[in-house]
């Protein structure tokens, strides 16, 4: 990893680590998903995770708020370490966004309800005070009109917006991308993509699975190529599109690309 | 085939397409093919076949509706004191107030089209001219002595009512024209006009009545007492005479309070008249019931040395440790805090103490429990939940000690409907939660408490509801510990309350096992603890997908209340299954089971099909913004 040239690329300083992880390993039944994965990811980072599906990426990100447990090695987040502790997990998750491939938005809550029911539960703020913020959310992702409506009644490219905004209203460190672009029609996908822009210029910690390589050449410090539950290759985006090492590495750029 | 794709030309494109001819809608819906135009004669004539044999029966002048009109007010309440009825009609008039209130500002009824209202109306015309041909009428009448004309004149009478319902309800169609499709008539209004037209015929139309006459004249109850024995004559009455006057006035108020809270919605107040409605609806069962229809005898003294202290007690040290348990900085304290308060009411199990404290014990170390995850502004919230339950137990602990002041015979004050609707209303909302708290349990995580729940389930399931009814009176006596006894009627509420709890369950189950998996994901993500998720997130979710499932277990618990006349409560069918039949005095009702049967049928069937009604417009207003 080179910190001077993603810096030169990007314009941004990275931090301390701020996401550590080390050896770790997962199986679903007799199933081994991740064997062993170690990578170090900094404040203000931008990594974005490429590989074939199956290929654990998915897994690996899911594994940093705990949405699946790792089974062997550790995985230290803001300092803490992840384990069965439920409130550790708790703080962690209140630390992390994630936005999922489906949205995920709750159905029966009002859009602006969405982004308001956890910082009111979770951060106990007062009512008002987080339907401020959510609205500056709500704004800051291009749809402040549609605070009232229902998730059903938005466009996919909308309801993954408000998805965004939904984790950003916890005021996270670190934000998981899940396949944000993957569910949604081609003229949508420019929309979140450039909120996600936005957000990586503004110095957000992101973690990004993606099939977008214009995404990945654009707005990444790093990118990471998953295969068979490990890291293939790393490397600046620079590195990784123009003089790609492995041969699984180039042979899933040519059929990508 | 070129001529198949060629586009239609513009008339055809219109949106509206040219009326249809009779003969060709005909064709089209009722004749389309051999099957179907068979089937449709098949139908037509079972249903003329059954409306004929209908009104035969309802008009066959060995029939003795009389026994329904005379036993009114059993079938209603048993045996209600004549001079407490006013405290039934109170209790309906404040009910039908509530809801006429809650009506208008909940914007309750939307518009309708005039053509589907003339729709109505020529249904009904064509039904009554149907009925005027084909039923059992004849110059003399179906009744014997003195019916008024519109039923012993017979078929000219049905044929002008139905005639005149048809031209009203084409009337209706002809003048509003083209707006006869659009949805331009309040649906309120048209229930107004009802309630008038009904008001009009209970004063009008006559039913026969018992009347006490001596010399011709008929008596009063004040001649009775007087000591004057009057034989006892059937008379014709405006419908429910003695009623006649009570339900004009419930009617009168109802429109009245509807048009007063029409003029006061929208005006700034709507959100404070809500909670203040909500919090009328949620006092007026315990209010109606155990106070005002009871006539509690209070003994305040006692009541607040026993109930008082203690519980405001409770109330203040609850509100301290929940507020304290709810900051931000105290987490981890709090809850060593809570499980003490476990603690606490395990070992009360132990020391005699009157029940309820034991459980309120438990109570506020539950609500300790869920004060970190509801801490912030919802902490507020917490600790009006916590004074609510408080309020509510110490009231139901201090009125269920007091004795009721209307005797009756029997063991409970009510009977009759009066006694179904408390049955089925109290067993409904005790079963609730309860079935909810079933469903989460049954999937829970954790071990124990899911194999507790699920044994639960399938245990109280597999059993039916007359043996937990027996049970719960031939058994339970000898198993509760010596100084509690439970009435008669609050054991059949525990056993229809159990059963019911157990089938809710299984169709919460059902709805929380219908959320995606990803909505859990993406609670537990933003922090939300598990608490929070179900309580925000998945069981909302899971109850609307379930309300025809839950609908439909109401409408069986309403049903399943007449298993109670095995025990030997007087509900309203076991009135009009054995009691009125039995009747020999002062007229011969002996054997007149078809009539009350017919009646107690026709009264299920209302309250059935209104709870289905309501079901369906919860569903259409839940499923705003549905997926």
């Amino acid at each position: 990893m080179d910190n001077q040239q993603s810096e030169e690329t990007t314009g941004r300083t990275l931090g301390d680590p701020i996401v550590i992880t080390d050896d770790v390993k997962k199986w679903f039944g007799d199933f081994q998903a991740l064997k062993g994965v170690t990578a170090t990811v900094r404040e203000r980072e931008v990594v974005v995770i490429i590989g074939p599906s199956g290929s654990g990426k998915s897994t690996y990100i899911r594994c940093i708020n705990r949405l699946e447990a790792h089974q062997e090695g550790t995985i230290i987040v803001d300092g803490v370490e992840l384990t069965n502790d439920i409130k550790n997990i708790e703080k962690i998750r209140s630390e992390v966004g994630m936005v999922f491939q489906q949205f995920n938005l709750f159905p029966h809550l009002t859009v602006l309800d969405n982004v308001t029911l956890a910082p009111q539960w979770v951060r106990k703020q007062p009512k008002a005070e987080a339907e401020e913020y959510g609205m500056e959310l709500l704004e800051r992702v291009g749809i402040p009109e549609q605070a009232d409506k229902y998730p059903g009644q938005l466009s996919g490219g909308q309801q993954q917006r408000v998805a965004i905004a939904r984790s950003l209203a916890m005021k996270p460190k670190i934000m998981l991308f899940d396949e944000p672009t993957s569910a949604l029609d081609p003229e949508m996908i420019k929309e979140v993509l450039d909120v996600m822009k936005e957000l990586a210029l503004g110095g957000m910690t992101m973690m990004v699975v993606t099939h977008e390589m214009g995404f990945a050449r654009e707005v990444a410090d790093r990118v990471m190529f998953f295969d068979y539950g490990t890291i293939v290759e790393e490397g600046t985006p620079e590195h990784f599109f123009t003089n790609p090492q492995h041969d699984r590495t180039k042979l899933f750029l040519s059929q990508i690309l | 085939m070129a001529e198949a794709i060629v586009l239609p030309d513009d008339a055809e494109l219109a949106p509206e397409p040219p009326p249809k001819s009779i003969q060709r809608w005909l064709r089209d819906n009722l004749f389309s093919t051999p099957a179907s135009a068979f089937m449709t004669v098949v139908s037509v004539i079972v249903v003329l076949l059954a409306y004929r044999g209908f009104l035969n029966f309802i008009f066959d002048p060995a029939r003795r509706w009389d026994a329904v009109t005379f036993n009114m007010k059993l079938l209603m309440t048993q045996a209600y004191p004549q001079g407490d009825m006013w405290r039934m009609w109170l209790t309906l008039g404040i009910v039908f107030g509530l809801m006429a209130a809650s009506f208008a500002v909940w914007r309750i009824g939307g518009m309708a089209e005039p053509r589907a209202i003339g729709r109505v109306l020529m249904a009904i015309g064509g039904a009554l001219v149907l009925g005027g041909l084909l039923g059992p009428f004849n110059s003399e009448g179906p009744f014997p002595d003195s019916a008024p004309g519109w039923v012993s004149g017979g078929r000219i009478w049905w044929l002008v009512a139905g005639v005149a319902f048809l031209l009203i309800g084409y009337a209706i169609t002809a003048i509003t024209g083209d707006r006869a499709k659009e949805e331009i008539v309040p649906i309120m209004g048209v229930v107004g006009i009802l309630i008038v037209l009904a008001l009009a015929l209970i004063w009008v139309i006559n039913v026969p009545v018992p009347a006490k006459v001596v010399d011709g004249q008929a008596i009063t109850d004040g001649a009775e007492a007087a000591g004057i024995r009057a034989p006892q004559v059937k008379v014709w009455r405006p419908l429910a005479e003695s009623t006649t006057m009570p339900w004009t006035v419930i009617a009168v108020v109802s429109m009245v309070t509807y048009g007063l809270f029409r003029l006061v919605r929208g005006r700034g107040a709507d959100d404070l008249i809500k909670k203040v409605l909500t919090v009328l609806w949620i006092l007026a069962f315990p209010v109606l019931v155990l106070v005002l229809l009871r006539n509690p005898q209070w003994d305040w003294a006692e009541g607040a040395q026993i109930h008082l202290s203690g519980f405001l007690v409770l109330a203040i040290v609850g509100s301290l440790v929940l507020w304290w348990g709810a900051r931000p900085g105290v987490g981890e304290v709090g809850r060593v805090v809570a499980a003490f308060l476990l603690v606490l009411a395990f070992a009360s199990l132990f020391i005699p103490m009157p029940f309820v404290w034991r459980l309120m014990l438990f109570a506020l170390a539950a609500f300790a429990l869920a004060a970190p995850s509801f801490g912030g502004d919802g902490s507020k919230g917490l600790i009006g939940a916590w004074l609510i339950t408080v309020g509510i137990v110490a009231f139901f602990a201090f009125t269920i000690d007091t004795e009721s002041g209307i005797n009756v015979p029997g063991s409970f004050f009510l009977g009759g409907l009066a006694l179904t609707i408390l049955l089925a209303f109290t067993s409904i909302v005790l079963s609730f939660p309860l079935g909810v708290i079933l469903a989460l349990g049954r999937t829970s995580t954790m071990p124990i408490f899911r194999l507790l729940c699920t044994a639960y389930i399938e245990l109280v399931r597999g059993v039916p509801l007359i043996t937990w009814l027996l049970v719960a009176f031939l058994m339970l006596p000898v198993a509760l510990p010596e100084g509690i006894e439970l009435g008669s009627v609050l054991r059949a509420i525990g056993a229809m309350t159990f059963f019911s709890a157990a089938y809710l369950a299984e169709n919460v189950r059902g709805g929380l096992q219908s959320i995606p998996g990803g909505q859990r994901e993406a609670s537990e993500a933003l922090g939300m603890s598990t608490i929070q998720t179900i309580v925000f997130i998945t069981l909302p979710q899971a109850l609307r997908a379930v309300i025809p499932a839950l609908v439909g277990q109401v409408i069986a618990l309403f049903k399943d209340t007449s298993l109670v006349t095995i025990v030997g409560l007087f509900d309203f069918l076991h009135i009009a299954r054995q009691i009125i039949p039995a009747q020999s005095q002062p007229f011969s009702f002996l054997g007149s089971i078809k009539e009350t049967l017919i009646f107690a049928a026709i009264v299920y069937w209302v309250f059935t099909f209104t709870f289905s009604r309501i079901s369906l417009r919860l569903e259409k207003k839940l499923g705003v913004g549905e997926r």
